[in-house]
C-alpha cells in the first residue's frame, strides 16, 4: 500500500504548481501531440515522410539518439563523487542526475523506435522470443545496453527518491552494487554507439579509431552542461523572492 | 470465498482482496485489449504478425506461409501468384562478371531488373545504379555521376559502371542486422527475409556499395506490370519499411536460368556462371581476363568482379 501512496503522493507533487508550471505543461504537451501526430502520419505513409532517401538513410532521428546518449552520461558523473566518495553537497545533484538520464534513455529509445520502418516488428530485438543477432551486431548491443542503463538509472532513482518520500535512510548495501554496475554501463552506452558508426568500413568519415573517446569525452561535457542550465533555472525559479 | 463470506473479513483481508480484484481487472483488461486487437485483424494479419524467423520455421510452416503471402499478393495485385522456396544446390557458388570495356550506360538492365524483380515504380527503386565515368580519370567514384541523362549513350569520353549487390563473402550487411533477417545463402547469395526485416537500415549504413534500398513508403505497382512468378528470398512484393536488394535473381538462377540483366545485356557486357564449375564462363574471365573487384581494401571479398574484355 505504501507503494500506492508513493504513486499517488508523486503525482499529487506532479500536479501541483502554479499558473507559470501548468502553461510549462502545457506547452510540452502541445509539443508531444505535435510529435505523436507527426508520428501517426509517418506510421500511415512511411517513412518517406521524413524526406530520407536511400544515400542518407540515418537522419534527425539517428543523430537526436547519439546527442541524447551523450546527455544520459550526465547521471554517472555526478554518481561517482556522491555515491563512491560519499560526497554529500552533490548527492541531491546526484539525483536530478539519474532523472535526466533515465529521461535521456527513454527518448534515445523512442527515436530508435520513431527510426524503424516497421515498429510493428520491434519485439524480433527480444532475445529468445524474438532473434537477437547478438554478438556480430553492434546495434544488438547497443540494445542491451541501452536498456540496461535505463532500467538500472530507473531503479536507483525510483528507490532513492522512495526512501525520501517515506522519510527512511536508504540502504547501502542495495544502492551501492546498482551504482556500481551503472557505472560502466554509463561508458558502454557511449563507447557502443560509437562502434556501431566506427565499425563500418563502408563509411570512411566513422570509421575512425577515436570516435569512442571522442563520445565520452563530450557526452561528460553535454550531461553536466545541461544539469548546470537546469539548476540555473531551479535557482532562479525556486529561490526565496529576496534571494533571486 | 465462500467461507470467507460468513465470516466477517478482518480489515488486512478486505485490503488483500481489494488488491486481487484490481489485479484481476488489470490483468483481464490487459488481455482484453490485447486480444481484442488481434482479433479485430484479419487471420493472415495475425499470422504474418507472430510469423518466426524463416530458419526456425519448420518445411510445412514454410509451405503454409507461402500459400499465405500468394494469396495475400493475388489479393492485393490480381492474378495467381506462385511463392517458391527453392533451397540452393550442392556445388553451386553464383558469381558475376561485367565487362568494362563493353558497357554501353544503356540501363535496359536497370528496367530489366525492376521488371523481374518486382521493385517499386512509385517511388521508384532500382538495384542496379550505373554510374557513369570520365576514360581520364578511370574508375573514380568521387567522379562518378549516376543521373547522367544524355540523349544518347554512349557520351564521348566517358565509360559506364553498373554496381549492384557485390554479393560479398565477407558480407558488412549480414554482420550488423541486429535481428538476422539477412544471411548468406549456401550458394552465396545474400538475401533478406522481408517479413522478419525491422527496418532500422543499420545494413544501408554498412553497404560499403549502396546495393541495399529502403521502401520509404508503400510500394506502388501496376498490376499489369506485376511478375506472378517469385521466390520468398527473391523477388516477391515487398511491404513499406523493409529493406531490399539484389539476389542474382534468386527465382530463376536456382532453375538454372540467367539473371535478368544478363539476359537483357544488348553488348554482353554481363557474364554469369557457378565459381565452382571449371568450365563456367565467370572461371574463363577471371583466369584470362585482367579482373578486378570494387573497394578490395575493405575486404569484404565480392563474388562480382570487374574486367575489360578488350
Amino acid at each position: 500500500m505504501l507503494y500506492w501512496r508513493f504513486f499517488l503522493g508523486s503525482v499529487r507533487i506532479w500536479l501541483k504548481g502554479g499558473k507559470g508550471y501548468y502553461s510549462w505543461l502545457a506547452f510540452l504537451g502541445a509539443c508531444i501531440l505535435i510529435g505523436v501526430l507527426g508520428y501517426i502520419e509517418q506510421l500511415h505513409g512511411g517513412l518517406i515522410r521524413t524526406h530520407m532517401r536511400d544515400p542518407v538513410s540515418w537522419g534527425f532521428y539517428i543523430g537526436n539518439f547519439t546527442f541524447l546518449v551523450g546527455v544520459a552520461a550526465a547521471a554517472v558523473v555526478l554518481v561517482i563523487p556522491a555515491y563512491i566518495y560519499n560526497w554529500k553537497p552533490i548527492k541531491e545533484i546526484a539525483i536530478i542526475g539519474e532523472l535526466l538520464a533515465v529521461s535521456a534513455v527513454v527518448m534515445c529509445l523512442l527515436f530508435v523506435a520513431a527510426d524503424l520502418g516497421r515498429p510493428d516488428r520491434a519485439w524480433h530485438l527480444i532475445p529468445i522470443i524474438g532473434h537477437l543477432n547478438f554478438p556480430s551486431s553492434l546495434l544488438a548491443w547497443d540494445v542491451l545496453v541501452l536498456n540496461g542503463y535505463g532500467a538500472l538509472n530507473f531503479v536507483i532513482v525510483t528507490y532513492m527518491i522512495y526512501t525520501a518520500f517515506v522519510r527512511k535512510e536508504y540502504s547501502k548495501s542495495f544502492v551501492t552494487p546498482l551504482i556500481l554496475i551503472s557505472i560502466p554501463f554509463a561508458v558502454s552506452i557511449h563507447t557502443v554507439t560509437a562502434f556501431v558508426y566506427n565499425g563500418l568500413p563502408a563509411r570512411p568519415f566513422w570509421n575512425s579509431a577515436i570516435l569512442a573517446p571522442r563520445f565520452l569525452t563530450s557526452a561528460f561535457c553535454s550531461g553536466p552542461a545541461i544539469i548546470l542550465v537546469l539548476l540555473q533555472l531551479l535557482k532562479k525559479l525556486h529561490a526565496p523572492r529576496d534571494q533571486r | 470465498m465462500k467461507e470467507q463470506a460468513l465470516t466477517i473479513p478482518t480489515e488486512k483481508e478486505r485490503r488483500r482482496n481489494r488488491a486481487l480484484t484490481r489485479r484481476r481487472f488489470l490483468r483481464s483488461t490487459v488481455v482484453a485489449a490485447a486480444g481484442g486487437v488481434l482479433a479485430s485483424c484479419s487471420p493472415s494479419v495475425r499470422e504474418s504478425f507472430f510469423q518466426q524467423h524463416l530458419k526456425e520455421l519448420t518445411e510445412e510452416d514454410k509451405k503454409r506461409t507461402y500459400a499465405r503471402l500468394a494469396e495475400e499478393y493475388g489479393n492485393r495485385y490480381g492474378g495467381k501468384f506462385t511463392v517458391g522456396g527453392e533451397p540452393a544446390k550442392e556445388g553451386v557458388l553464383f558469381a558475376y562478371a561485367l565487362d568494362l570495356s563493353r558497357c554501353v550506360g544503356c540501363r535496359r538492365c536497370v528496367y530489366a531488373c525492376v521488371k523481374e524483380n518486382n521493385q517499386s515504380r512509385d517511388p521508384a527503386i532500382h538495384w542496379i545504379t550505373v554510374l557513369q565515368m570520365e576514360k581520364e580519370k578511370g574508375v573514380d567514384l568521387s567522379h562518378a555521376d549516376a543521373y547522367y541523362n544524355p540523349k544518347a549513350v554512349p557520351e564521348d569520353g566517358h565509360f559506364y559502371m553498373p554496381v549492384q549487390c557485390q554479393q560479398c563473402r565477407r558480407p558488412q550487411c549480414v554482420e550488423v542486422c541486429p535481428v538476422g533477417a539477412t544471411w548468406q545463402e549456401p550458394d552465396g547469395i545474400v538475401v533478406v527475409d522481408y517479413n522478419w526485416c525491422i527496418g532500422c537500415r543499420y545494413c544501408m549504413a554498412a553497404c560499403p556499395y549502396g546495393a541495399r534500398h529502403f521502401n520509404w513508403s508503400r510500394p506502388e505497382i501496376p498490376n499489369e506490370q506485376i511478375n506472378h512468378d517469385t521466390h520468398y528470398l527473391g523477388n516477391r512484393p515487398r511491404y513499406k519499411g523493409v529493406v531490399e536488394k539484389c539476389t542474382f535473381c534468386i527465382q530463376r538462377v536456382r532453375k538454372g536460368k540467367y539473371p535478368a540483366c544478363v539476359e537483357i545485356c544488348p553488348v554482353g557486357a554481363r557474364k554469369f556462371g557457378n565459381l565452382l564449375d571449371p568450365e563456367s564462363e565467370v572461371r574463363y574471365v577471371i583466369e584470362n581476363k585482367r579482373v578486378f573487384i570494387l573497394k578490395e581494401e575493405i575486404n569484404t571479398q565480392p563474388k562480382f568482379y570487374y574486367f575489360y574484355g578488350v
